[in-house]
């Protein structure tokens, strides 16, 4: 399978009369037509769009989801498949990128609802989105909307505001600036590639909770999937995508899911230093039964292709924690060697135990820093959604509110902070 | 400005004398001491040892409350803007002492304070969490390499400076998460990473997983009455007069004694060398912490076949865990080889 | 409502719910309602799994930190109501490690305190997050969304 990702370089976003690519790399959009494609009358009310671009002094808070605008020019399928497109299978063919920027969804489903992404300061170093040209979309649900059905509207609603981006660029003559080629050849092909280079899968957990806690694959909640296989191509067409709102720091928004670091590294070494076969999706249930059912057939998974060693890739943290090393475990004892991704919750003064789970086995981690380390963000300019509630979000605490507007949170409530795919440089070691 | 500074050291280091006067009680001395001097060398016009505060390790380790006290009160009263202890190199009451000493100054002053001690004293596993501990040698030899590392460390806290990484600032790690930024990011350590196992070379975890040394119970007995039972403590009980000197403290060894026709461990022949509990009512009645006297009844009542016909004996208070591992991985193997079917322990 | 294909598996085994949700308490089939923080919730949990009790879902939430959510619900299940049924030594394990998580946590949230707003979100989380095990052990006394809408 084989999949071109034709991408575009955006420099910045601005409000215009048309949605394109103007000479100098500004991607101009049409706030009219574009609220007009995402209205959702009968659920939202969409009281703001704006725009936050890198270095500029804004907050925007809460964020739900962050989602990269991409449209398919050529091949099965259109992008988020089983969400807003048809359920074709994607990872084939052509793909059109607006690299650069970003659709940031913000509004409240809960009041303890965290997710800050500030675009200057302090903050600005901890979340990958203050570097993208985001394009900010606030919603409020209508009255009386259960909040499934809001978190799906609000989901949707980002969803089909990225692909319209991506769409209008291209139709209005968008040039790609460079174009990107992933391919892995079939599994009867692959199997036999590469002689003597070790092969290898990618164990891709999905927060499965419940209500905030989702994640769907081609439109269907994950938490009802069996573990199975995806082409690595799949996720950069939005096959997998978020329906998660709490803990901001660890939580894969869209966007991360997109653009899959350990699928891009995985791919930048293969036919090097390995072979890379496949990505196994799996699960992260509440019952002790799902976790062991999938834990295990995921593992049953990776043996059936044979490979010799796997990334495994947590989402969230707490009760997951027991998925990951019931994953890693279990691989180790079928002889297939792990490398596990997680973040930690040390405590602010990082004395805790880490991870809710441990094992012997586990001795190759690789972590995105401890998420209750605490740092103070400094007041920005302007506001974008609702800071009424920051004293009670995930990473803030009573008081955590400054007279002067400065908040101390735990980095649990910046967005992707830290991001369990290994988004970020972020780290930790022991003192 | 010159910062006042409050250094506690041992009856050793004071010159007052060797284990022969660890029973010595705490006193205040105006100015450095011993090695006091050689921090006062390194200071330098920046920091003065104003005084020195010394307690005898065994007088310490015995009386750890009312001593605590005591010598936190002798360092108040320097009015001191810091605190040193030690350094304690390898010794294991001393090390204790620096370290509760240090935690008592962080918490009730306030002020900054520094130890230092070799990563094998039991004090380290006991305080690094709470206390900066330089890393030093094992023995004094290793002076002239911690009075450095610790004024350095010292004179960070001082001016407020933020203390670095321990291979930066030279002390044990404490076992504390902090966040730092990598060149890659995390996805791309993670394949290196894998890379690196799937061809058997060396890789490091960024989370080492934390390692709980769990050891499966044994099989139950399944014939009570042919067994062969053995006594072990942790809670100190020896032949009076402690014929092998296990410490109150910080053991550095165990005891083995026949107690072959002993019918009860009575006050008249053993008492309790552990320096960690009110010793009265083990002293009154050693059976309370080494039961040979129920046994013997058991053993007659033909319940099991026999106590086995010696006890060991260590004494458990802050006695490190390598230490507590030597002496039972040692225990064990004399009690497989004498044939002994299983172990009561009791502790304190 | 089966969706996804849950199995509704009733007999042989008999459930119990403990929760500190009122909201929860009212939707589910003879729930133990207990009056006070979480960590009430999980000794009681830990005391019936030393009585022979399973757990059916982990004791930790995913994504919040414990005693984050003041809510917290358990579902528990046995084979036998009446015979002596030794420890499961896996819900053991973990009701342990929770519990001890949940005590060495700096914020300790207890149930309404925190604005009316949120106390209701949470326990509406609560609920949902406990949505499938309830359905899966034949526990919800009526559609959830009825019970949650409110």
């Amino acid at each position: 399978m084989k999949l071109e990702l034709l991408k575009v370089n955006i420099k910045g976003v601005k409000w215009g009369g048309s949605t394109e690519v103007l000479k100098d790399g500004t991607l101009q959009v049409s706030k009219e037509d574009l609220l007009a494609f995402v209205a959702d009358d009968d659920n939202l009310k969409c009281i703001n769009a704006d725009i936050a671009l890198p270095g500029e002094s804004i907050r925007i808070v809460p964020v739900k989801d962050v989602i990269e605008p991409r449209y398919k020019i050529e091949g099965g399928g259109q992008v988020f498949p089983g969400m807003v497109n048809d359920v074709e299978s994607v990872g084939e063919g052509k793909t059109f990128v607006l690299e650069g920027v970003a659709v940031v969804t913000c509004g409240r489903i809960v009041g303890f609802q965290e997710g800050i992404v500030d675009m200057s300061g302090k903050g600005a170093e901890y979340t990958p989105f203050s570097k993208t040209c985001n394009v900010v979309l606030v919603f409020e649900p209508k009255d009386g909307l259960e909040k499934h059905d809001y978190e799906k509207a609000f989901r949707l609603a980002g969803l089909k505001a990225a692909m319209y981006l991506a769409k209008c660029v291209y139709e209005s003559g968008g040039a790609a600036d460079k174009t990107e080629t992933y391919e892995i050849a079939p599994f009867a092909e692959s199997m036999k590639s590469y002689a003597g280079l070790p092969k290898v899968a990618y164990l891709y957990m999905l927060q499965t909770q419940g209500l905030l806690h989702d994640t769907y694959v081609y439109g269907i909640d994950a938490k009802r999937i069996l573990p199975t296989i995806l082409h690595p191509n799949e996720t950069m067409d939005g096959a997998v995508v978020s329906g998660n709102c709490v803990s901001a720091c660890d939580k894969n928004s869209t966007y991360v899911h997109q653009n899959n670091p350990v699928i891009r590294s995985l791919y930048e070494r293969h036919g090097k230093d390995i072979n890379f076969v496949g990505v196994i999706i799996t699960n992260e249930n509440v019952t002790l039964a799902d976790k062991k059912r999938s834990s295990s057939f995921a593992v049953k998974i990776a043996g059936m292709f044979g490979v010799d060693g796997l990334v495994i890739s947590e989402e969230g943290f707490g009760n997951p924690d027991a998925d990951l090393i019931m994953n890693c475990r279990r691989a180790e004892m079928a002889g297939i060697k792990t490398v596990l991704i997680t973040d930690e919750y040390a405590g602010r003064d990082g004395a805790s135990q880490s991870l809710a789970d441990a094992a012997t086995e586990a001795n190759a981690v690789v972590t995105a820093g401890n998420a209750n380390m605490t740092v103070t963000i400094p007041p920005q300019e302007r506001i974008i959604g609702f800071t009424e509630y920051v004293d009670v979000i995930a990473g803030g605490f009573d008081g955590s509110l400054k007279p002067d507007g400065s908040i101390e949170v735990e980095l649990q409530a910046i967005t992707g902070a830290t991001c369990e795919l290994g988004f970020n440089k972020l780290g930790a070691e022991t003192w | 400005m010159t910062y006042r500074i409050v250094h506690y050291i041992n009856q050793f280091f004071a010159g007052i004398g060797g284990e022969e006067k660890a029973g010595v009680g705490p006193e205040s001395r105006n100015g450095a001491l011993g090695p006091g001097m050689a921090f006062k060398a390194v200071f330098g016009n920046e920091a003065e040892i104003v005084g020195t505060v010394i307690c005898g390790d065994g007088y310490f380790a015995e009386n750890m409350d009312e001593a605590g006290e005591k010598i936190l009160k002798m360092i108040a009263d320097f009015k001191p803007d810091a605190v040193i202890a030690g350094p304690a190199f390898n010794a294991g009451r001393y090390g204790t002492a620096c370290g509760a000493v240090s935690e008592a100054v962080l918490k009730k002053l306030g002020i900054p304070v520094v130890t230092g001690m070799y990563p094998e004293n039991p004090g380290v596993d006991m305080f690094r969490k709470s206390v900066y501990i330089v890393e030093t040698s094992d023995s004094a030899r290793g002076i002239k390499d911690a009075v450095p590392a610790m004024s350095k460390l010292i004179m960070k806290m001082l001016r407020g400076e933020p203390i670095g990484s321990p291979a930066d600032d030279g002390y044990i790690q404490r076992g504390v998460r902090v966040n730092r930024f990598h060149d890659k990011i995390g996805a791309a350590r993670a394949v290196d990473m894998l890379v690196k196992k799937l061809k058997g070379e060396e890789f490091k975890t960024e989370y080492p997983m934390p390692v709980f040394d769990r050891v499966p119970p044994a099989e139950p007995i399944k014939d009570m009455k042919n067994a062969v039972i053995a006594l072990v403590t942790s809670g100190g009980i020896v032949p009076k007069g402690n014929p092998d000197h296990i410490e109150a403290s910080s053991a550095s060894k165990y005891g083995t004694y026949s107690i072959e026709g002993v019918q009860s461990a009575d006050e008249v022949a053993y008492a309790t060398a552990h320096g960690g509990y009110d010793p009265t009512y083990a002293n009154t009645d050693p059976n309370r912490v080494l039961p040979i006297d129920v046994l013997r009844e058991m053993e007659k009542e033909g319940m099991f076949s026999k106590l086995y016909d010696y006890f060991f004996t260590t004494v458990g208070n802050g006695t490190s865990v390598a230490s507590s591992k030597k002496f039972g991985s040692e225990i064990g193997e004399r009690l497989k080889k004498d044939g002994v079917d299983a172990v009561i322990l009791t502790s304190t | 409502m089966l969706e996804g294909g849950v199995p509704v598996v009733l007999s042989p085994f008999f459930y119990a719910c403990i929760t500190n949700n009122k909201d929860l308490a009212e939707c589910v089939d003879d729930a133990r309602l207990v009056e006070g923080p979480a960590i009430s919730v999980l000794t009681i949990a830990r005391d019936m799994v030393h009585q022979g009790w399973k757990l059916v879902a982990s004791p930790l939430y995913g994504n919040f930190k414990p005693a984050q959510q003041p809510y917290r619900s358990l579902v528990l299940s046995r084979g036998n109501e009446n015979t002596q049924i030794p420890a499961d030594s896996y819900s053991l394990g973990l009701i342990e490690s929770a519990i001890n998580l949940f005590q060495g946590c700096e914020i300790k949230r207890i149930p309404g305190d925190m604005p009316d707003q949120i106390d209701r979100d949470y326990k509406y989380v609560d609920l949902a997050l406990m949505e499938d095990t309830l359905l899966e052990c034949g526990i919800l006394r009526c559609d959830l969304h009825r019970c949650i809408r409110r």
